[in-house]
C-alpha cells in the first residue's frame, strides 16, 4: 500500500497475454489496470480462449514478446 | 556451455507443474536455445481446473493443486498460508522463494510466467521484490532478482506475502494507539 491506500503498481516489466474469447478477459484488463505500471506492462491479445496459446501463429505472437522483453531488461537491474 | 537463463513457471488453479509442462511444450521448444523453463507445483489439491480434463487424467496427471486456500468462512486467504496445516504455516510467496532457492545452481532466474491463478503468484513475487528493493534490503544469498513477468491469461489480485502484507497491516496500525512501534519497526 501507498501513503494514500492503493495499491502500489508493479513496475518490474511485465507482459501480458490476454484472450479475447477468455470468459475472464474483462478480469484481464481490470488486473493489468489495477496493478500494473502502464509504463512498464506491456499487451498482446490474442483471439483465444483461456489457455496456453495453441495456435502456431498465436504461440509465435508470445514467443516474440518474451524474447523482446528480455532483450529490453538485459541491462535493468 | 553456460547454463541458460531460467524462467519460472506457475500453473493455474486446478492443474500441476507436470499439466502446465505439456502445455508449454511447443513454447519451451521455440525458445529452448534461449530459456530453461521450470515448474514448480502449487501446495494444495483441488478439482481439475478449466481445460484441464479429459486430457489430463487424475490417474496420469493428479492430484490438481491450487495456491491459495481458504479459511474456516470459505473466504480465500490473501498469502496462500494455512495455519496449522500443510505446509507448516509458511506462506504462499515464502514457499515459492524458498523453492527457487533449493533448485540450486544453474542459470539465472531472469524471468517468471504464469497461467491464470499462477498470475497471482507471479504478481505476488514481483511486488515483494519491488518492496524488497524500496526497503533497501539487500539481496540475499540465493536469492532471486527477476528482470520481467510474463503473465497469461491472469486475473485478479497478487497473492500477498509476508512483507508486502506487513507493509499493509504497518500502515494501518499506524493510527492504531496499541501500534507496537519497536516491533514494526523493524521491518
Amino acid at each position: 500500500m501507498s501513503l494514500s491506500g492503493t495499491p502500489d503498481l508493479i513496475s518490474i516489466p511485465t507482459l501480458h497475454l490476454h484472450g479475447t474469447k477468455d470468459v475472464n478477459y474483462a478480469n484481464g484488463k481490470k488486473q493489468l489496470a489495477a496493478y500494473y505500471d502502464p509504463k512498464t506492462s506491456r499487451l498482446i491479445e490474442i483471439n483465444y480462449h483461456h489457455a496456453m496459446p495453441w495456435f502456431k501463429a498465436d504461440l509465435m505472437k508470445l514467443v516474440d514478446g518474451i524474447e523482446s522483453i528480455y532483450r529490453d531488461t538485459q541491462e535493468i537491474l | 556451455m553456460a547454463p541458460l537463463p531460467r524462467i519460472a513457471c506457475f500453473h493455474g488453479g486446478g492443474s500441476s507443474a507436470a499439466i502446465f509442462a505439456t502445455q508449454c511444450q511447443t513454447l519451451q521448444s521455440q525458445l529452448s536455445s534461449t530459456f530453461e523453463f521450470v515448474f514448480f507445483d502449487a501446495p494444495y489439491e483441488r478439482d481439475a481446473g478449466p481445460g484441464v480434463l479429459p486430457y489430463f487424467t487424475y490417474e496420469k496427471f493428479g492430484p490438481y493443486r491450487t495456491w491459495f486456500c481458504k479459511n474456516e468462512s470459505g473466504q480465500e486467504v490473501p498469502d496462500g498460508r494455512m495455519e496449522g496445516g500443510e505446509g507448516n504455516g509458511e506462506g504462499g510467496i515464502e514457499r515459492v522463494l524458498r523453492l527457487l532457492r533449493e533448485e540450486g545452481e544453474g542459470g539465472e532466474w531472469v524471468g517468471c510466467m504464469g497461467f491464470s491463478q499462477g498470475t497471482r503468484v507471479l504478481g505476488g513475487l514481483l511486488l515483494h521484490q519491488q518492496k524488497r528493493r524500496e526497503m533497501g534490503f539487500p539481496v540475499g544469498e540465493g536469492e532471486v532478482e527477476f528482470r520481467f513477468g510474463v503473465l497469461c491469461m491472469g486475473s485478479f489480485a497478487p497473492m500477498v506475502s509476508d512483507l508486502t502484507g506487513r507493509k499493509s497491516k504497518f500502515l494501518l496500525l499506524r493510527w492504531s494507539p496499541s501500534y507496537e512501534w519497536g516491533y514494526r519497526k523493524s521491518y
